[in-house]
Order: structure tokens, then C-alpha cells, then sequence
């Protein structure tokens, strides 16, 4: 090669070897660890779809491509960049950062709530410098201790947020989570007993709404600011208060979209505290002003209304007519039945409450409130002693319960319809069967969420009537599983206490 | 000559061409024009690298928007981008080696040894005739699919369908209409002025034949086009890279439909457009 081609040679690799080293590398690195954060997220999410069926080894590849963002990316360097003003440094934490809460999630789909938690708060404290991912953590961790019961750590971990978080970042864009917090506060704090405790974070709330408002007006924050004033107020008291807080949302041009839904719930929390004669003008308004979509709510609402202002047959009319209406939304007419239905026999018209509970159970076979309304009509004849229409009445719902069990797959009509079937049989006395359905429903949905007490009293029979001590123990175990309610878990506790001790 | 004698023309003409497939020199055009819209794609892919972001992150944005500088979102961005890119890329580079390919083919079709080196040294000189006179196909064609997709925006169904139809046929006439411009130029030394007086010449010779090999160039794209159309799919379900590997396809097949188009359309030049006495 001759020299003046291998002087220009060695200037282009020169040149190119420049190139290489000069540029920002920020974007690069945004790149990098964005496209890191989605390979973990799929991986993540591969095994977040049956974390059962999930082989150590996918556990270990999620959460190596989990550590690889976070270990190449490390929060306290690009925390540091971002302080110094490197414009795609908070793009490079925030990729991390989720890369890190995947790492904590995968911990938690494991089932190891404490590792998952502690992850969640590395994420918070370590990524500080990215609010947006702390944040994040910090409503992952406290909804993970929501989750698995840990009330009071929630309730702490909700606490920390609205203490330590702005609600609106430095652009004036609200943050959900931060004004949510104070409310989940409130609510663990009543559930706890602590009447004073919840005035007082009630109220902060308040003021903080409150001084945000000014700065939303027009803005899509602004109605959601307005509901979580009117759930402030609500939880205070305060009804008058709520509905105000209801119709500024209203007033506002980015209610728009949300008018139908503030009307209906402006009808509900005034039908709850202020007066039938208010409700009803809201409801009317959700009934008449919005078109065919929130008119079957409004209707029930103003048959509410009605009822509450002594006026039950007018509010049998409205059901009436919501039914012969006939809309789309079956949800709608299987409650306007079910109310109508329940109005009857309230005003002691049994013949039309039990024509309206068989027209609802033949428009709407497997609805809760179908079923619910043909457990009604046997236990309205049982109790008055007319055990023969009972138990016809029984029958005939059994038959029609087992069609719909024969011909529907999907498991949650099949634990519906199977757990009011066995409802049934226990009124109607036939301990064995009622035990037998429940204990097979167990067998094929070990977890389905069947009523706690139900099951109890299903346990209690077969012990005393059927005199099946293995079948009543399952049927107690379960219940001891299921039970939220601590007296029920003290009794069932009791009973498989007893029949531990129990000679076999 | 009748248009179905021109339609069984450009049949023969494609078998032909077909045929030549395994002739390496004829080749060469296209491997230079793959070359160039290669580096344009891996210019693409690697727009983030500090050596490229400089020059390519700022043509990305304006491209695409600021979401396009993220992954995977790059990559529901990338076959637009990639054809805009591409735009330039035919309308400058493409036109000159379309060129130089006219000239490989004619031999050929002659019957002589395609010499790429000599052919080259009778194209270059018209280079900038060769992207003049093909500039008006390309900002046609450009006009027309930023037009139609236009007015199929937000459109669905049937009118969906039938506007993508009319869009393809109207693109496949309006490439039959200046799709012998570069053999006018090439072979039969015109200029530019000269290559567009000689147009209405190649319409009523050579226009029906024009829109069959057309429409049998499209046909290998249709599936791609399709597939590479679903960017936002392949990103959500699948891996974000298989969109570059289809656009990286695209680009190959397009390679071949483009040596298929020039080989194809020479010969019908050479059969039934030249005059005898123009044939430079």
C-alpha cells in the first residue's frame, strides 16, 4: 500500500476511533436499561401468569435479567448524574428502578411476602432521586401488606407516603397515590377503633384537597380531587359537605366525560343523608339527561328514592318500568326484579314477590340475586311451617339449579350455583346431601371463596345430623380458612379443637 | 403493438428475467443498493450509540416524536422511519444504479457478457439525469401513499380495504407510467428534457406491459407489507427486534422485485418501447 493511501487510512481510523469515544452516552444508557427492564418485566410476567407451574430455574432467570439492570445501572451513580443535570439520567433510573420493583414482585409471587417487602423498600429509599419510582415502592409495599393482612403496616406504610411524598410534582400533575394515601389511613384507622385518630387525618386530607383545587380547575385531576373530598368529607359526616364537593366536580369543563357517573353518585350520597326529596331530583336527572347508559342506574335509584320518601308503589312502578324497558344491561334488570321483588314482600304481596322472584330466576338463572331470591321463596314457606310448598318450592329450584350446573363450565357459576344448592339442601334438612355438595365443591375448587359461615353451619349439621365426623371436619377446616369474622374462627377453632380430642 | 400482446410480453419478460436470477453480474447494482439501505437500517437500529446518537437521535425524533427514542417503542416506529429513510435512499442512489442495471440487462438481453465495470462508465456520466427524470415518480408515489393514508386514517372495514386496493393500483399505473424513463436515459442517451417528451411514446408501446410487470412486482410484498404493518403487535407479543428482522426481509425481497422490475421492463424496452434508430 502505498503512503499516502495509508495516510489516509490511519486519519479515517482516527477519525473513527473519535467518533467511538465522543457523544453522550446518556441516551445509550436510557436504551440499555430500558430495553433490560422490558426483557425483565416479559420474564417477570411469564411467571406472574402461573407462578405455580414456574420452575426455579425461570425464577432465576427473571431475576437475573433484574439484577442485570440494577447491577449495571446502579440507583446512587445515576442519582448522583441526575443531580448534576444529565438530561437522560432520570429516563436511566426509572428503567432501573422498575427493574428493581420486578425483582421485588417476583419475590412476592413466590409467596416470600417478607423479602418482597423489604425489596420494595430498598426501591423507595434507594431510588429517592427518581420520586416518581420511590413512590411506586412505596404503594407496592403498602398494598403487598394490604394484601396478606398486615393492617397495621399498611396502615403505616399509606401513613409514610402522604407524609413523605408531594401530591403534585414539580409540573402541578397530581399524584394518585399520595392523595389516596390519607383515605386508606382513615379507613385502617376506623377499622382499628380510632375515632379521633381518623378526624384529625380526615381533615388534613380536606385541607390538602382542598389547596390543591384552585390549581386543577380545568385540568383532568380536577373531578377525581373532587370525589376524594366528597370520600373526606363522607367518612367525616359531612354530607352536606360530600355533595358540594359532588356538584364543583360537576361545575367543572373536565367533568364532562364523568357527568353521568357524579350524577348518580350525587343521588346516592344524598338518597344516604340528606333526603328522598334530593335524591330523586338527581336521580331523575341521571334517568333523563344522559341517554340509554346510566338511565337503568338512575331508574333504580329514583325507585330508591320513591320507597325511602313512603312512597312504595310508585317505586314498583319505576321497577316496573325499567324491566318492560328492557335494556341491554341485564345486571340492571335482574336488581330492578330482585328489589321489586323484595318491596312485595316487605308489603306483605306474596303472591307477586314470588312471581317476581321466579321471573327473575328464569330471565337470569345464574345471577347471585336469582339464586338468592329462590333461597327467599323457600325460607319464606319453612318459616311460616308450610314445609310442603317448601320443599316444593325446594325442588323445583334444585332442578332447575342442577340443569344450569350440567350446562354451564365455568367456574365461577359452577361454585355459585353449587354453593346455593347446597344452601338449599340444608334448609330443606337434607344434612348428608348439602355436606356432600359442599365437601365436592372443595374437592374440585380447593380455593374458591365459599361463605365462611355457610360452611360452618353445613359443619355443625353433618356433626350433630348426619353424624359424619371426617365429613364435618373438612367441612370445619374449611370454614377456619375462610373465616374473616373472629367469633365465627373461634367457634369453628372450638369445634376441631373437639373434634381432635374425640375418640376416632 | 396490442395491450395483450404487451401483457404476453411482459409475461415472457418475467419468465426471462427469472431465469437470469444466478447471473452474478447483473447482481451487482442491486448488491450496492442493499449495501447502502443496509446501513441505512443498521443506522436505524443503532441510533442510540453515542457515536451515532449525534447525527441520527435528532432525525428519529423529528421522524417519529420523542417516544421513538425509547425502547421498544423505537421499534413500533421503525418501519416508517425506515421507509422515509428509504425514500432518499431510491430517490437518489437507487435511481443511478437502476441505471447501471439497465445497462447490465440490455447487454444481456443482447446477448453479450454483462460488464459491469464498462457500464458503469456509460452511466455515471448520466447520474443526475437518472435521479431527475425518476424524481417525479418518486414524489408521486410519495404524494400518493402519505395521501392515502391520509384519508384512511381512522377508517375501518370495507373502506379500509377497498382505499388500500385503489392506493396499490393507483401506485402500480402510476410506476407502468414512468417505468421506462431510466432505459430512455440509458440506452437511448436521452436527456432529461428528451427522456419526458419520449414518455407518451412508452405509454402507447409499452404501458399495458408496464402494469403487469407491476403488478406481478408487488405481489412478494404484500405478505411483508402486511406483516411489517403490524409493528405495534409484533412489539406488545412478541420480541421488538422481529420488527427489524422484517424490515430487514423487506428490504431483501425488495431487492429482488427490483431486479425483476428492471430486468423485466428492459427487455419490453428492447422488444417493443425503443425506436431502432433512437437506441443509443
Amino acid at each position: 500500500m502505498s503512503a499516502p493511501r495509508l495516510r489516509h487510512l490511519a486519519a479515517l481510523v482516527a477519525l473513527a476511533l473519535l467518533l467511538v469515544g465522543c457523544g453522550d452516552d446518556g441516551l445509550w444508557a436510557r436504551w440499555s436499561a430500558e430495553r433490560g427492564a422490558w426483557r425483565a418485566r416479559r420474564a417477570v410476567e411469564r411467571i406472574a401468569l402461573n407462578p405455580d407451574v414456574a420452575s426455579d430455574r425461570d425464577g432465576a432467570a427473571a431475576a437475573a435479567a433484574c439484577s442485570v439492570v440494577t447491577g449495571r445501572f446502579p440507583a446512587a451513580d445515576w442519582s448522583a448524574r441526575l443531580a448534576a443535570g444529565s438530561p437522560h439520567a432520570a429516563g436511566v433510573l426509572e428503567a432501573a428502578g422498575r427493574a428493581a420493583m420486578l425483582r421485588a414482585r417476583l419475590e412476592d409471587l413466590r409467596g416470600r411476602t417478607d423479602e418482597a417487602a423489604a425489596a420494595y423498600e430498598a426501591v423507595r429509599i434507594g431510588f429517592r432521586g427518581a420520586e416518581t419510582v420511590s413512590l411506586a415502592a412505596a404503594v407496592e409495599r403498602a398494598r403487598l401488606l394490604e394484601r396478606v393482612g398486615r393492617a397495621d403496616e399498611a396502615e403505616a406504610a399509606w401513613a409514610l407516603i402522604a407524609r413523605e411524598y408531594a401530591a403534585a410534582d414539580a409540573r402541578g400533575t397530581v399524584r394518585d397515590a399520595v392523595l389516596d394515601a390519607p383515605l386508606y389511613v382513615a379507613r385502617a384507622r376506623r377499622a382499628g377503633g380510632d375515632e379521633a385518630g381518623v378526624d384529625s387525618v380526615l381533615r388534613a386530607a380536606e385541607r390538602l384537597y382542598e389547596g390543591l383545587l384552585a390549581g386543577q380547575r380545568g385540568r383532568p385531576a380536577f373531578p377525581r380531587l373532587c370525589l376524594r373530598l366528597d370520600e373526606a368529607r363522607r367518612a367525616r359526616g359531612d354530607v352536606p359537605g360530600a355533595l358540594a364537593a359532588l356538584r364543583q366536580a360537576l361545575g367543572d369543563p373536565a367533568s364532562a366525560a364523568l357527568a353521568p357517573q357524579l350524577v348518580l353518585t350525587l343521588a346516592e350520597r344524598a338518597l344516604a343523608g340528606v333526603g328522598p326529596d334530593t335524591a330523586m331530583a338527581y336521580a331523575r336527572w341521571a334517568a333523563e339527561g344522559f341517554g340509554p347508559g346510566p338511565r337503568p342506574a338512575g331508574l333504580l335509584l329514583l325507585a330508591r328514592a320513591w320507597h325511602a320518601s313512603g312512597r312504595p308503589d310508585s317505586a314498583l312502578r319505576v321497577y316496573e318500568q325499567l324491566v318492560e324497558e328492557d335494556p341491554e344491561d341485564l345486571e340492571a334488570i335482574a336488581r330492578a326484579r330482585y328489589e321489586r321483588a323484595r318491596l312485595l314482600d316487605a308489603l306483605g304481596r306474596w303472591d307477586l314477590a314470588r312471581g317476581e322472584y321466579h321471573a327473575l330466576a328464569s330471565a337470569a338463572p345464574g345471577h347471585p340475586l336469582a339464586l338468592d331470591g329462590q333461597v327467599r321463596v323457600v325460607r319464606h314457606h319453612l318459616e311460616r311451617g308450610e314445609r310442603e310448598l317448601g320443599l316444593a318450592e325446594a325442588g323445583h329450584a334444585l332442578r332447575a339449579m342442577e340443569e344450569l350446573l350440567a350446562g354451564h363450565e365455568d367456574d365461577s357459576t359452577q361454585v355459585r350455583v353449587g354453593e346455593t344448592r347446597a344452601l338449599l339442601l340444608l334448609e330443606t334438612g337434607d344434612v348428608r346431601r348439602a355436606g356432600g355438595a359442599l365437601a365436592a365443591l372443595l374437592q374440585r375448587y380447593p380455593e374458591a371463596p365459599l361463605d365462611a359461615a355457610l360452611l360452618a353451619r353445613a359443619a355443625e349439621a353433618v356433626e350433630t345430623g348426619a353424624k359424619d365426623a371426617e365429613l364435618a371436619r373438612e367441612l370445619y377446616r374449611a370454614a377456619e380458612w375462610r373465616a374473616v369474622d373472629a367469633e365465627l374462627r373461634d367457634r369453628v377453632g372450638r369445634a376441631l379443637e373437639r373434634r381432635a380430642d374425640a375418640p376416632r | 403493438m396490442s395491450p395483450l400482446e404487451q401483457v404476453a410480453l411482459a409475461g415472457q419478460a418475467i419468465w426471462h428475467t427469472l431465469r437470469r436470477m444466478g447471473t452474478t453480474p447483473l447482481w451487482i447494482p442491486w448488491l450496492a443498493l442493499g449495501a447502502v439501505q443496509g446501513a441505512v437500517l443498521l443506522g436505524l437500529l443503532h441510533f442510540a450509540r453515542p457515536w451515532l446518537a449525534w447525527a441520527v437521535a435528532p432525525l428519529v425524533r423529528a421522524g417519529a416524536g420523542e417516544a421513538a427514542l425509547h425502547y421498544p417503542d423505537f421499534f413500533r416506529a421503525l418501519p416508517g422511519l425506515y421507509t422515509r429513510a428509504d425514500l432518499v435512499v431510491v430517490a437518489l442512489a437507487g435511481a443511478i444504479l437502476t441505471g447501471w442495471s439497465v445497462a447490465l440487462f440490455a447487454a444481456g438481453w443482447r446477448g453479450t457478457r454483462p460488464a459491469p465495470r464498462a457500464a458503469w462508465a456509460a452511466v455515471a456520466p448520466r447520474a443526475l439525469a437518472l435521479v431527475l427524470v425518476q424524481l417525479p415518480f418518486n414524489v408521486l408515489a410519495f404524494a400518493l401513499s402519505a395521501g392515502i393514508g391520509l384519508l384512511l386514517e381512522g377508517r375501518g372495514g370495507i373502506v379500509l380495504r377497498v382505499g388500500g386496493m385503489a392506493g396499490l393500483g393507483a401506485m402500480v399505473v402510476l410506476q407502468a407510467l414512468f417505468l421506462y424513463l431510466p432505459a430512455v436515459v440509458v440506452l437511448e442517451g436521452r436527456g432529461i428534457a428528451g427522456a419526458f417528451a419520449a414518455l407518451p411514446r412508452t405509454w402507447v408501446r409499452g404501458f399495458w406491459a408496464g402494469l403487469v410487470l407491476g403488478a406481478a412486482a408487488l405481489l412478494p410484498l404484500l405478505p411483508l407489507d402486511a406483516l411489517v404493518g403490524q409493528a405495534d403487535l409484533l412489539v406488545e407479543r412478541g420480541t421488538p427486534e422481529l420488527t427489524a428482522w422484517l424490515t430487514a426481509l423487506q428490504l431483501l425481497v425488495g431487492l429482488a422485485v427490483s431486479f425483476l422490475l428492471t430486468g423485466g421492463a428492459t427487455l419490453v424496452y428492447l422488444g417493443s418501447v425503443a425506436d431502432a434508430e433512437d437506441e443509443g
